[in-house]
């Protein structure tokens, strides 16, 4: 049946029904032909036989008197019997002696050798029937019938006609009817495809399959919606989850942007009422070491110089930490910036704070920007102050600032100084937290966490590379990845 | 289920062929029986075909069959006769030259050289119930019952049923559509 797989299922149905009903309609045509041949058989054997015993009858005296004419005559009777073809009388002998033959009829009949006297037979010239003629119990002659079965030819000529009408019917009727099944079988399978198509073209899963009774096709099709109707209810769950997280992120960062705000103004408060009381220990100890430097010995002296110094660190702390706020407090007005006149101008102050510093600046150019120019010399001054700084030590100082892959947004400034260890890449930008100690390299450790937040006000990032006496690479960025 | 092996059915179409064959030659016993002998046993056919009345000749027990006059049958009525009964009885032949010897017969067979004396004979054998059969002219017209007529070589039979009526002698159909039915006196 590998022929049907590639039709449509209303063709399969058609041909199933064609198929079977043909199937019907010839096997019962076929017993009935059978029966029939039978029948017709049986009474055409009945028939001839009857009028075999008839004619045999009356031939016993015209074989008696040897009269072939009067025999001939009973024979002719036959002419009223159109199924039999020929006739003959024959004496003990096996002599013909009278024949009939129905006009067209050529051969004249004649026993097959070793025919008993009585007997019906059917073979290829029809039917043959040989009964003895007999007059007082004892058998004067034969007499042979040969009937063809023309008329059974015929009619089984004129039943194939009808079943041939019949077939071409009944396949037009089955084909019809098939048809009509056809549409309430396949059509509901292909307006369930149309609408799987739709949902997996369109993800649209509000759309529905029609309902299609209550069979098997009926039943897919209600399981089809019930999955639209979860998958959509599934949908609308989670564009509810969504929604509602992104209200309470959006919540969180306003709370948490309060918050940053609420800490910014405490410490800058803080960071601004601690100046007076120190600039009063800071002017005071001044005041003691002038009045009375006299009556001081070097032990006092030296503690006076102490709390001199730890005032004026403090002091620069207080300073670092006001910066620090003032920048996440200034206003950020974006314009177009040229990074590449920023850092040459960087570099030259830089140049100029120590002279005996053989430090050599590389500044690619034309690298530009649209951010807030103060704050990008700030951040400029802060790497390229520490690339300076943690390189002052090496023979060939280089500090590089430059654009990675010669273009896009990410900005760099490498220099092959002390580096640092991996490990701790995270820390560096966490403020007072430094790698290297007072002694090595001074500093407050203030500088990344103002570049970090200088990035972060950008909208930016920033990351660092490094390896301890090789170098180290800072990364950042000023515009958010879009 | 009409089929037949090819082999059996060349088998039968030979044998047909052969028997049609066969049929077209002569009887082997190739002279024909002469014109007595068939006469003979038309004679004794007759017998067959005819019904005496219960108290006709035979009551010993034979049937008599007599030729009046100059027998022209030579052996061939003893030959054909012999050993042969009808209704059980058995078959006696004789001859006799005057109808007054012709006493109880069944069949009495009259010979061409009675054919002048015929009426009387007849008129002597009137109402008795015997079967008169004869081979003369105008036998049946002139109150014989069964004639004998060569015609083309074929012997035909004539009836006189009106003759066989009043020897009430009962003869049967199967014999009377074989014959001419004559009426008595057509002729002259
Ligand atoms: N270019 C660099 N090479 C090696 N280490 C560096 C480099 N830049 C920064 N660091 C490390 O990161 C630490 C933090 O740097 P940061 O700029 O915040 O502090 P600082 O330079 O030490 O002090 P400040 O900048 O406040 O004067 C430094 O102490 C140093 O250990
Ligand atoms: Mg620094």
């Amino acid at each position: 049946m590998s022929f049907l797989g590639s039709l449509t299922i209303g063709r399969k149905l058609t041909s199933i029904s064609v198929l079977s009903s043909v199937t019907a309609l010839l096997s019962a045509s076929a017993a009935f032909l059978a029966y029939d041949v039978h029948t017709f058989r049986q009474s055409l054997t009945r028939r001839i036989a009857t009028e075999a015993e008839i004619i045999g009858f009356n031939s016993a005296s015209p074989i008696l008197f040897k009269d072939a004419e009067a025999a001939t005559a009973i024979l002719n009777g036959l002419t009223a019997e159109p199924s039999v073809r020929a006739a003959a009388i024959l004496d003990l002998g096996g002599t013909r002696f009278a024949s009939y033959s129905r006009e067209g009829a050529a051969t004249p009949l004649a026993a097959p050798a070793g025919l008993p006297l009585t007997s019906q037979q059917f073979g290829p010239q029809g039917l043959l029937v040989s009964v003895p003629i007999q007059f007082e119990g004892r058998a004067v002659g034969r007499l042979l019938i040969n009937a063809e079965s023309r008329e059974l030819r015929e009619r089984q000529w004129r039943y194939a006609g009808i079943v041939a009408i019949v077939l071409a019917c009944s396949f037009v009727l089955a084909l019809a009817i098939s048809r009509v099944v056809e549409k309430t079988i396949s059509g509901p399978v292909l307006d369930l495809a149309a609408t799987a198509r739709r949902v997996s073209d369109g993800k649209d899963y509000t759309v529905r399959a029609r309902p299609a009774g209550g069979d098997e096709i009926g039943a897919l099709v209600s399981t089809f919606n019930a999955m639209l109707e979860r998958i959509e209810g599934q949908n609308s769950d989670l564009e509810q989850a969504r929604t509602e997280l992104e209200k309470r992120v959006e919540a969180r960062t306003r709370e948490l942007a309060a918050s940053n705000k609420e800490l910014e103004a405490f410490s800058y408060s803080v960071s601004h009422d601690l100046r007076a009381p120190l600039r009063a220990i800071d002017g005071f100890s001044k005041a003691l070491l002038d009045h009375c430097d006299a009556s001081l010995d070097e032990k006092g002296r030296h503690y006076l110089q102490r709390v001199r110094a730890g005032t004026k660190r403090m002091g620069d702390l207080i300073d670092d930490m006001l910066g620090l706020a003032k920048i996440s407090r200034k206003e950020l007005t974006r314009q177009r910036v040229d990074l590449s006149a920023i850092a040459e101008r960087v570099a030259a102050e830089l140049a100029g704070r120590d002279s005996g510093h053989r430090l050599r600046v590389v500044v690619e150019a034309g690298l530009t920007a649209t951010a807030d120019s103060g704050l990008v010399e700030v951040l400029l001054e802060n790497l390229m102050g520490n690339a300076w700084k943690f390189s002052s030590r090496k023979d060939d100082p280089t500090v590089q600032v430059g654009r990675v892959n010669g273009k896009g947004r990410v900005f760099y400034v490498r220099d092959n100084g002390a580096g640092f260890d991996m490990a701790y890449a995270d820390k560096l930008f966490g403020a007072f937290q430094r790698l290297h100690s007072d002694a090595e390299f001074e500093g407050t450790g203030i500088g990344l966490a103002t570049v970090q937040r200088i990035v972060n006000r950008h909208g930016g990032r920033v990351w660092a590379e490094g390896e301890p006496g090789k170098g180290a690479a800072f990364y950042f960025t000023l515009e958010g990845e879009a | 289920m009409f089929r037949e092996s090819s082999a059996r059915r060349t088998v039968r179409l030979a044998l047909l062929l052969f028997a049609f064959a066969a049929a077209r030659l002569p009887p082997a016993a190739a002279a024909g029986p002469s014109e007595y002998e068939v006469k003979a046993a038309f004679l004794y056919n007759f017998a067959r075909f005819v019904e005496w009345p219960l108290d006709a000749a035979g009551v010993d027990g034979t049937f008599v069959v007599t030729v009046l006059g100059r027998d022209p049958f030579g052996s061939a009525l003893d030959d054909t006769l012999r050993g042969k009964k009808i209704d059980d009885k058995r078959v006696v032949v004789r001859r006799v030259s005057r109808s007054e010897d012709v006493g109880r017969s069944h069949i009495v067979f009259i010979s061409d050289s009675e054919k002048d004396r015929l009426p009387a004979i007849l008129k002597s054998l009137d109402a008795a119930p015997v079967l008169t059969v004869g081979d003369m002219n105008q036998f049946a017209e002139r109150g014989g019952v069964i004639r004998f007529k060569v015609d083309q070589d074929r012997i035909r039979l004539e009836i006189n049923v009106a003759a066989a009526q009043r020897s009430r002698l009962r003869i049967s159909s199967q014999l009377l559509k074989l014959a001419r039915i004559v009426e008595p006196g057509m002729g002259s």
